[in-house]
This record gives C-alpha cells, sequence and structure tokens, in this order.
C-alpha cells in the first residue's frame, strides 16, 4: 500500500512539473502556432543562473528567484528576437527555427560553460521525507504538487478573470481583432512568453531539485514530454496540457514501478506507445474541441 | 460674422491606399460630422472595406490625409485608434469564438482606464443589456455558439464598449436573414437616435439610404457620387456610380 501511495505522488509530482512544462509549450502554440522546442533550454537556464547566483554567495531561495528571472528574460528575448521577425511564418519555419535556438543555445552552453554536469546545493527540504498517514514520501514532491496547484489555480484565474489574461486570450484567437478593440496584441504575445518563461523556470527548479545537478541538455527530455503530454491532452486547451502532464508523468512513474527489470529500457518507449494508442481513438488529444488555441479555451 | 465651422469628426483628405503595387483607393476625400450617419455604397471590390480599414489602421499602406478631432491619424496604431474614439464592426464580425459573451465585452473595453473605470464599465453592461437581449439572456455562453444575428449584436455591443464617438459598421447586414437584418438597422437606428456618429458599408442599398444622413459612392477606389439619400437613390443614377460611369 505504502509503495502505491509513494508511486502515485511521485507520478502526480513529475507529471505537474511536466504540466508546467506543457502548459507554456501550449500558451506559446495558442497565441503564435509555434511548438517551441527551446521551451527546454528555458530549464537549463534556470539551472545555470541559479547555480551562478548560488556561486556568487546568494543564499538558495532569492538564487531560486534569479534562476526564474533568467528563464523569463530568456523567453522574452526569443519571442523578441527570433520569432517575432518570423510571426506568420509556416508552422515548418517555426518548428525549425526554435530547434536552431535548442541547438545553439546547447552549444553555447557546452562551450562557455561546461559539458559536465554542475552539481547544485539544494535546501534539506529537497531531500527530506515526511510521514502522512503512515506513508513515508518526498518532501520535494509533496512541494512540487502544491507549487503546480498553485499555478494552475492561478494561471487559470488570470486567463478568465483579469482584464490582462482576457486580453491574451483574445490575441491568440484573432490578432488583428484583438487590435481593433484595442489590445496591446504585441505586448499579449510577449506577455505570453514571459508566463511561459516563468512556468518554465518553476519547473526547471522542481527539475533541478529532482537531479540535484544542471547540464547543457538536462532540458531536452522534459520538454519532449512536456511535447508529448500538449499532444495526448490536446494543442487545444489549458486542462488538456496539464492533464497531459500529470498523464505522462504518472505514467512513466507507474511503468518505472511495475516493468521487471529486464524491460525497463523499454520504458520510455512504452510511454510513447501508449500516447500513439491515445491518439489513434482521440486524434485531436483528451481534450481537444479542434485546433483551437490553449489559451484560447482556458 | 458666421461662427466658424466645427472641425469635423473624420476628415479624409485625397487618401490613396495600396496593396502591394495594387492601387485600393484614389484620392478619396470625404468628412464625418458628430451625429452624421454616412453611408459608403459600392460594387464588391470599389474599395469600401480598403476605406474602413485604412481608418481603423490595418491593412493598406495609405498615402493623404487621415484626422479624427483634427489629429492626425499618420502613424498612430489600431490599438491608439481605438483609444482615440473609432470602433470598427467588422465584416463577418470577428467574435472571439472560444470566449464567453460577456468576455467578448470585457476586452472591449480594454482600453478603459483611471478612476470609475470599473463602475462605467458595469454601467456600460447594463446598458447594452437593455439594448441586446442576447447579452442579458445569454452572457455566459461562448460566442461561437451564436447565430449570426446574435454574433451581429455582440459585435456591434463589443465595439460599443469603448466608447467610440465613431462608429464603423462594415456589412452588418452581410449573410444575415431579412427579419434578423431588421433587427439590426433597428439597432442601427437606436444608436443614430442616441447621437452616435456613425460610417456604414453596406450592400443593402434600400437599408443604407434608408438611414444614412449623406452617402458616398464608391467605384473603383474612388468617389463617384456623393449626397443626401435623396439626392443618390436615383436608381439609374445609383447604377452608373457603383460602376464608375459617373464623377461626383
Amino acid at each position: 500500500m505504502d509503495s502505491v501511495v509513494q508511486t502515485l505522488v511521485n507520478g502526480v509530482a513529475l507529471g505537474g512539473t511536466y504540466a508546467l512544462l506543457a502548459i507554456g509549450l501550449a500558451m506559446v502554440y495558442s497565441v503564435m502556432g509555434l511548438i517551441n522546442f527551446a521551451h527546454g533550454e528555458l530549464l537549463t537556464i534556470t539551472g545555470y543562473a541559479l547555480v551562478g547566483a548560488l556561486s556568487l554567495g546568494i543564499p538558495f531561495w532569492p538564487a531560486a528567484l534569479v534562476g526564474i528571472a533568467a528563464a523569463v528574460v530568456a523567453a522574452v528575448a526569443m519571442e523578441r528576437i527570433a520569432f517575432r521577425p518570423l510571426r506568420g511564418a509556416s508552422l515548418e519555419t517555426l518548428l525549425l527555427s526554435s530547434f536552431a535556438i535548442s541547438v545553439v543555445l546547447q552549444v553555447l552552453f557546452a562551450e562557455l560553460i561546461s559539458t559536465r554536469a554542475k552539481p547544485v546545493q539544494t535546501p534539506g527540504i529537497f531531500s527530506s521525507n515526511v510521514t502522512l498517514l503512515g506513508v513515508s514520501i518526498g518532501s520535494l514532491q509533496l512541494v512540487t504538487i502544491g507549487v503546480v496547484i498553485v499555478l494552475l489555480v492561478g494561471l487559470t484565474v488570470f486567463l478568465r478573470r483579469s482584464m490582462l489574461g482576457r486580453s491574451v486570450r483574445a490575441a491568440g484567437i484573432d490578432f488583428e481583432m484583438a487590435r481593433l478593440v484595442g489590445v496591446r496584441a504585441n505586448s499579449m504575445f510577449l506577455l505570453a512568453f514571459a508566463l511561459s518563461g516563468a512556468l518554465a523556470g518553476v519547473a526547471g527548479l522542481l527539475w533541478v531539485g529532482q537531479r540535484g545537478s544542471v547540464d547543457p541538455s538536462m532540458g531536452l527530455a522534459p520538454v519532449i514530454a512536456a511535447f508529448l503530454a500538449t499532444i495526448i491532452g490536446g494543442l487545444g486547451n489549458l486542462s488538456g496540457a496539464a492533464l497531459g502532464g500529470l498523464l505522462y508523468g504518472l505514467l512513466q512513474t507507474v511503468l518505472e514501478q511495475v516493468l521487471p527489470g529486464s524491460l525497463q529500457p523499454y520504458r520510455d518507449a512504452i510511454v510513447v506507445s501508449l500516447v500513439v494508442a491515445i491518439l489513434l481513438f482521440r486524434p485531436n488529444g483528451v481534450l481537444s474541441r479542434g485546433r483551437a488555441g490553449l489559451v484560447r479555451e482556458a | 460674422m458666421s461662427a466658424a465651422a466645427p472641425t469635423p469628426l473624420l476628415e479624409v483628405e485625397r487618401l490613396d491606399a495600396f496593396y502591394g503595387a495594387i492601387r485600393a483607393l484614389r484620392e478619396v476625400s470625404l468628412s464625418i460630422r458628430r451625429g452624421e450617419v454616412v453611408a459608403l455604397l459600392g460594387a464588391n471590390g470599389a474599395g469600401k472595406t480598403s476605406l474602413m480599414r485604412a481608418i481603423v489602421g490595418v491593412g493598406p499602406q495609405v498615402s493623404g490625409g487621415l484626422r479624427l478631432n483634427g489629429r492626425e491619424l499618420a502613424g498612430v496604431t489600431p490599438e491608439q485608434r481605438v483609444r482615440s474614439g473609432v470602433a470598427l464592426v467588422p465584416e463577418g464580425r470577428h467574435l472571439f469564438g472560444s470566449m464567453s459573451i460577456e468576455d467578448n465585452l470585457l476586452v472591449g473595453r480594454v482600453g478603459a482606464r483611471g478612476r470609475g473605470a470599473r463602475s462605467r464599465t458595469a454601467g456600460l453592461l447594463r446598458e447594452l443589456k437593455e439594448l441586446f437581449p442576447v447579452l442579458r439572456e445569454r452572457s455566459g455562453r461562448l460566442a461561437g455558439s451564436l447565430s449570426g444575428g446574435q454574433q451581429q449584436q455582440v459585435a456591434i455591443a463589443r465595439a460599443l464598449m469603448s466608447e467610440p464617438e465613431l462608429l464603423l459598421l462594415d456589412e452588418p447586414s452581410l449573410g444575415l436573414s431579412p427579419q434578423v437584418v431588421d433587427v439590426v438597422f433597428e439597432t442601427i437606428a437606436t444608436l443614430r437616435e442616441r447621437g452616435m456618429t456613425m460610417l456604414l458599408v453596406e450592400q443593402d442599398v434600400a437599408e443604407a439610404l434608408a438611414i444614412a444622413d449623406r452617402c458616398h459612392v464608391l467605384a473603383s477606389g474612388r468617389i463617384t457620387r456623393s449626397g443626401t439619400p435623396e439626392e443618390i437613390g436615383d436608381h439609374e443614377q445609383l447604377v452608373s456610380a457603383y460602376f464608375g460611369a459617373e464623377e461626383s
């Protein structure tokens, strides 16, 4: 029983991290039609900014804020420098550009910092356990679940209830019409990227907390998971991305527990096969209502 | 000594508009005074929508004069133009279909700032719900799920949320059944009674002539005839103006 609860908690925590990334990916897709594969590098930037801040003697939590801020700045810079000039370009062009940014950043990390993993000293809460109803659970997993819930609720309220949130959604649905009702639509694109950067920053911290180190390609695996999560949920809505992330994380964690050792190397292949199976029955994703944008249906 | 004539709300002076090498408007000049309803008539491709889009700052490259309240609009972004008092109800309505009716309206209020903005927004919503029953009955529904006529009402209401001085209506009857067209034009008549200044592009000539104070006929990007509905209503002359046979 204990192991079942632990597995579920671990799965939800991992899935929550994927969900944060998936929502960021889907938000950018929603406003710009771009699947940003450089989104994973925002995690890496968070990690290196955290390492840099810690090396300057900044305490962990302020350093964590520096990491999140770095991800936000990087996301905004991507929009202004790389993606805004390509607005209206084909999906393929945008996709290739995001791959290019991803590769360039990974090379820069490797050349300018190191190809080796940089260890990160995390606070005790990242490695301690708490006992809940007689079951020992990792504090980091509980913190992750709490943070994910707070962020998802906060983001939903922001998008649904605030004027800025409505404006982001309107700009995502119809850029020109949004301008024609007075929305500063360019700023809303920037805001969507900034939000996706902030979510990636938080996900990056949680990811570093689980790994305890930072390396140039640490963003690759989670961004692929997040991409699959958005596909599972349907590129069409916020809840879908969150649900897809949770499902993907749970699948990975449960399979890690139940698969015999000889099949463990095939775990990710099995997960992806299951994703394909889901898409056979729900080609537009579990919650999608079509090719509308995520932000549009928030 | 007679008092100087008030500055027109909108002045268009020798306006040319281009989509690349294609010239959509040729030296178009017109003005709209406060409280007036001006109709733009013309066949498809005559340049009516191009003129609307030029006024709100999207679409064609323009040269020539375009002034709102005496202020030159060149270089002013579409968002700023809305804040300056122009609102467009576009052809095809372009509602934010996956947002609720109420959210569509509230987005139309995005430029409202300062003290009292919130209570004014609430007041406007109340007023518009009086004017448009669909807003009262279905404000939580997704805008995309409404019928064409209901969507047109929401589109007009959304434009009114910015409290415009000048309302541009581009083909408000397009694609609607005759009964629904009547409802839409009743709404436009109500707005006229309330003093709203409007520039109306409309294919339904009879409806447009019935509601406008003055009309301009566009053909091949040029104004070919201008006048009151009575002056312009002669069928043969109107037909020739539609096809550019008559110069204003």
